[in-house]
């Protein structure tokens, strides 16, 4: 199997990279091979992880850089593997997308966009900081450089959007840089102090527990909190993103924006929670506000933005902050939650963006809310399909979005209810923006930019959307497939921080005597799914 | 009567690769006296030949670890040293590709060029393995005076000529300032050899002359190697001097000057005493480098006053990591630097020769990635090396310096590596960004006022010249290389560590 998992990484570049050195002809068809290879050994290598499993069903550990403790560790595992196979198939559909376009399926976007589902896998399977760092920072560089082409949007050209992109996002990227080689060094010193023989190392296994002291901690985290909050991104973190969302060609787009944002919540999960697990505790509450103020104010801009782009934009802000509720509920529901969630928001996402582009291509390239409309008796096809997609964006309960939003409500009650009570208006407000858009683009009287005559969805468009929707409706039916094997791994994950926030809660709580004693020092109570029992063995 | 002079002994083995850049540098200026295309062609092909020669009998000689002091022990040959000789010989050949067809070398005559691109490197040799205090001058000096010539040989040019003056009048400012510094090191101490020095610096007694001497000597150097606030010179000389010799200069003279400094500081004055004067001083200087340099570069539109000023900020990372003797990190974002660096100006010449009328104005790289995909490539592995994005060997090279500095203490130094970096991507990347764009005409629209009136003046492209794209190419493939898999690199960085460790 690890040569699966080699290969899974290898597939997408080495295709890219012979369509690159093959030509035009060559590239198209190589794009296609590269992205189902990987999506093939994704799927193999999830039927790998079972629930059950403490540890990596696959792992392949060899030594890279041995001089500066660098070694190509890469394994899957409960916690990555359904996001492995979901930003497969997210690259997978956005590449196939892309090549019904012949003037921007050149053979060097498609080579970005290989290299960029080899950074992305890579950062979902690291199990090296400096080889997660790498591959964070790596993943932004492809989409910077197809933002540069300057294809999407209005066709005008301007530096400035991409320089920011490129810019404010890799601030925090290099500031997580320094704190990762901070992490190894200080680590490594910290043992010797103790008297163990420890020489700096990367790897995340060797830098799990805590041990370094608070107050260093604290400075290294709000470092990896830079790189996280500005690439998911968090209010008021955002600055960056309404320029690139406008500049990006839409399947980029689509990728970026369904899977990019999802490794940032995985670090959180993966590097800031067990590695960093004081500092976590004590900034919970800030990271809580900010998730807050993310639903809020992004469902908000949401609801009064005129432009659909930055409608799905501002939506993905606040769908964001309900991942970042969920895993700083430090609960295993409210993790569990945040996980789902990336999986349903990037399957969300994708056919969002492909229902966008084939209105505007209705529109004569219009992207205006108040100019579109009228569509649904033309293209009633088109309308369904995008009242599925509404339906599960804005949660409706039997979607797996559902089950998300739920899941992280839930977890994030057993801690913070008035969180909560917060965030639950961000589900109101969901319905209203999601409803609006859909309202807006599809029905009414006609948009002054929609063609009278304006035709039905096509085939390409529409199958790429059956997949899509399929794939929501196999997560509405079975939110379980992501949930199960994830279950064990956030365990651990969020098991450092939560038994230090155990601790001081109950030390707080022995003192005015408030506590209601059912998750009093017991086992991390509330399991969701059905396999309570076997977590607790 | 005869006198009988007792001439020193003359180690010819361990001075191979200096004397085969001191050799070439003469055979070149004889080759190209000959009359016509004969003399052009074997002065760049005798230099360039003399400069692998170089290179291959340096590793040679770094594969049998030597450690020989040659000459009466004014030089020491090691790892160490003939690191900087592999560096300076592969920048000063780079340097002799890029100017072999390129505009002006004509006027100024390839043999002059050639060999006084050699004489410089030669100069490098000897500065980067000298042993004692009038070597490192000597040294110093015979690096520093071809590079005054060649910066003013573009002869139609005014540019040119201002940059060899400013060059000359300010490199001796430079110069005489590290020769006091070595004058009164050589008087506290009585020893000209560095060995010497080094035993009897540290007695607290001979602090009133050898403090001044150690501020001097890092003023002169920090001249040498751009260090704000001796840096001004830097962003005019390199715009004004020709493209070939900005982008040998910018590498090579920073190979020979870090490693004689180290030498100096590390080795002769690594006292205890002496080390608590010029470490702060060194962490201080490289802090201002980083934040001048990278702020200067911001919104520059020529290219090469951009790596000037860029320059000056990796002086601040290369100092950074000598301030806390990390002499490997040191070593290895140099490689990392020079070969990225060295990427770019590949570009940048291409274009140059391509556009006439734009030169080095960054609109020349407009669109690039439609016309000459394989430059767009370079230019992007060349910037996002110099940023130390990942893929690139400057990636791993900054995570050896932060590591050094966060592990002796100057976690803040090492976060200020890292805000310089995120400075820099705002000038790094709207090169790149103008590469990749698509939208407009495939041909890049003349914005500059110049001479050029619109499509028409501009020329049909003269073709990419060879030799040019060959510097890019290799020069890349290493940036890459460096990204991929380092090992090797921080390896052989760690080797020239130990052999200058071992001298002290």
């Amino acid at each position: 199997m690890n040569a699966v998992l080699i290969a899974l990484l290898a597939a997408p570049l080495a295709a890219g990279l012979l369509g690159l050195l093959g030509g035009r002809r060559v590239a198209a068809p190589l794009a296609v091979v590269g992205t189902t290879t990987a999506l093939v050994l994704a799927t193999i290598l999830v039927f790998q992880v079972h629930p059950g499993d403490r540890g990596a069903a696959v792992d392949v550990n060899a030594a890279w850089i041995p001089s500066i403790g660098v070694n190509f560790h890469i394994a899957i595992d409960g916690l990555n593997a359904v996001l492995v196979l979901l930003t497969t198939f997210v690259f997978a559909i956005g590449t196939w997308w892309s090549l019904t376009d012949r003037a921007l399926a050149t053979p060097a976007y498609l080579f970005l966009l290989a290299l960029g589902e080899a950074a992305v896998l890579g950062a979902f399977v690291a199990q090296d900081l400096a080889l997660f760092v790498l591959c964070f920072d790596l993943m932004l560089l492809p989409f910077v450089l197809i933002a540069a082409r300057g294809a999407g949007g209005d066709g005008t050209f301007q530096t400035r959007p991409v320089l920011v992109l490129l810019v404010y996002t890799l601030v925090g990227s290099l500031l997580m840089f320094v704190a990762a080689v901070a992490m190894a060094v200080l680590t490594a010193r910290a043992l010797n102090a103790g008297g163990q023989e420890a020489s700096v190392t990367f790897d995340l296994a060797s830098l799990y527990g805590g041990t370094l002291a608070p107050s260093t901690q604290r400075w290294i985290l709000l470092a990896f909190l830079s790189a996280f909050l500005i690439k998911m991104p968090i209010v008021p973190f955002h600055g960056w993103f309404p320029g690139a969302y406008r500049t990006m060609p839409l399947p980029a787009l689509a990728i970026f924006a369904a899977v990019l944002s999802k490794v940032a919540a995985y670090g959180f999960l993966r590097i800031a929670l067990p590695l960093l697990p004081d500092a976590i505790v004590d900034f919970r509450v800030a990271l809580v506000i900010l998730a807050l103020i993310s639903i809020l104010y992004g469902s908000l801009v949401a609801i009064t933005s005129n432009e659909p782009r930055l409608i799905l934009g501002y939506s993905s802000v606040a769908q964001l902050g309900f991942i970042l509720l969920g895993i700083t509920s430090l609960d295993p529901a409210g993790a569990q939650g945040a996980i789902l969630q990336s999986v349903t928001h990037a399957l969300v996402v994708v056919p969002a963006i492909i229902l966008l582009s084939v209105i505007t291509e209705r529109a004569g390239g219009v992207e205006r809310l108040d100019q579109l409309g009228g569509l649904a008796r033309r293209a009633p096809v088109l309308m369904a399909t995008f009242l599925v997609v509404v339906l599960c964006w804005l949660a409706m309960p039997g979607t797996g979005n559902f089950v998300a939003e739920y899941l992280v409500l839930l977890g994030q009650w057993r801690v913070a209810p008035w969180a909560t009570i917060l965030a639950s208006f961000g589900v109101v407000l969901a319905a209203a923006y999601a409803l609006r858009l859909m309202i807006g683009a599809m029905q009414n009287a006609r948009g002054a930019a929609i063609a009278p005559d304006a035709p039905e969805i096509g085939r390409a468009e529409a199958s790429l959307l059956g997949l899509c929707i399929g794939a929501l409706v196999l997560f509405a039916l079975v939110p379980q497939l992501a949930l199960r094997p994830s279950e064990l791994a956030t365990h651990t994950v969020i098991y450092p921080p939560r038994a230090l926030y155990e601790s001081h809660h109950n030390a707080a709580s022995a003192a005015d005597e408030r506590t209601d004693g059912a998750d009093d020092g017991t086992a991390p109570a509330g399991v969701p799914a059905a396999a309570a029992q076997e977590s607790n063995r | 009567m005869i006198a009988v002079v007792q001439t020193p002994a003359f180690d010819w083995e361990a001075l191979g690769p200096i004397l085969a850049l001191g050799g070439g540098s003469v055979v070149a200026l004889l080759l190209g006296l000959l009359p016509g295309p004969l003399g052009r062609v074997l002065a760049i092909t005798s230099a360039a030949a003399a400069a692998i020669i170089a290179i291959a009998l340096a590793v040679t000689l770094w594969n049998h670890d030597i450690q020989r002091e040659a000459v009466a022990r004014s030089l020491v040959i090691d790892r160490a040293s003939l690191a900087a000789i592999v560096v300076s010989a592969g920048a000063a050949l780079a340097g002799l590709l890029l100017a072999a067809r390129a505009h002006g070398t004509d006027d100024a005559g390839h043999g002059e060029i050639a060999s006084l691109i050699l004489a410089s490197a030669f100069g490098m040799g000897i500065l980067a393995s000298s042993n004692d205090l009038v070597t490192i001058f000597l040294g110093l000096e015979m690096l520093s005076i071809p590079l005054y010539v060649l910066c003013a040989s573009q002869v139609d040019r005014s540019a040119s000529l201002e940059s060899g003056l400013k060059y000359l009048v300010l490199g001796s400012v430079g110069s005489a300032t590290a020769l006091m510094g070595l004058a009164l090191i050589y008087g506290a101490t009585g020893s000209m050899s560095l060995p010497e020095i080094a035993k009897t610096a540290g007695d607290p007694e001979l602090r009133g002359l050898v403090f001044p001497g150690i501020a001097l000597l890092i003023a002169g150097f920090g001249f040498k190697l751009s260090l704000a606030p001796m840096y001004q010179w830097t962003p005019d000389v390199y715009d004004g001097a020709p493209t070939a010799i900005t982008a040998f200069m910018s590498v090579a003279t920073k190979a020979a000057a870090l490693v004689v400094t180290a030498r100096l500081l590390l080795v002769a004055l690594g006292a205890e005493p002496l080390h608590d004067l010029w470490q702060p001083i060194l962490i201080a200087l490289a802090a201002a480098s980083i934040v001048i340099g990278n702020v200067g570069a911001l919104g520059q539109p020529g290219m090469k006053r951009l790596m000037g000023y860029s320059s000056v900020a990796q002086a601040g990372y290369l100092v950074a990591a000598l301030a806390v003797g990390a002499i490997g990190a040191m070593l290895a974002y140099l490689a990392a630097y020079a070969a990225a660096t060295l990427t770019v100006f590949a570009v940048v010449a291409a274009r140059e020769a391509e556009r006439p009328d734009l030169g080095d104005d960054i609109t020349a790289l407009d669109g690039l990635a439609a016309q000459r995909p394989l430059l767009a490539w370079l230019g992007t592995l060349g910037f996002f090396g110099l940023s130390g994005l990942p893929l690139t060997a400057g990636f791993f090279a900054k995570i050896a310096v932060a590591g050094a500095l966060v592990n002796a203490d100057y976690a803040w130094l090492a976060v200020l590596v890292l805000v310089g970096s995120i400075i820099s991507l705002g000038y790094y990347a709207p090169p790149v960004i103008r590469m990749w764009r698509t939208v407009g005409d495939p041909v890049p629209v003349v914005a500059s006022p110049g001479p050029a009136t619109g499509f028409g003046a501009a020329a049909a492209p003269a073709g990419l010249r060879w030799e040019v794209a060959l510097v890019g190419i290799v020069a890349g493939a290493l940036v890459l290389a460096g990204g991929l898999y380092p090992d090797p690199l921080m390896n052989l960085a760690s080797d020239a560590r130990d052999a200058l460790f071992r001298l002290s």
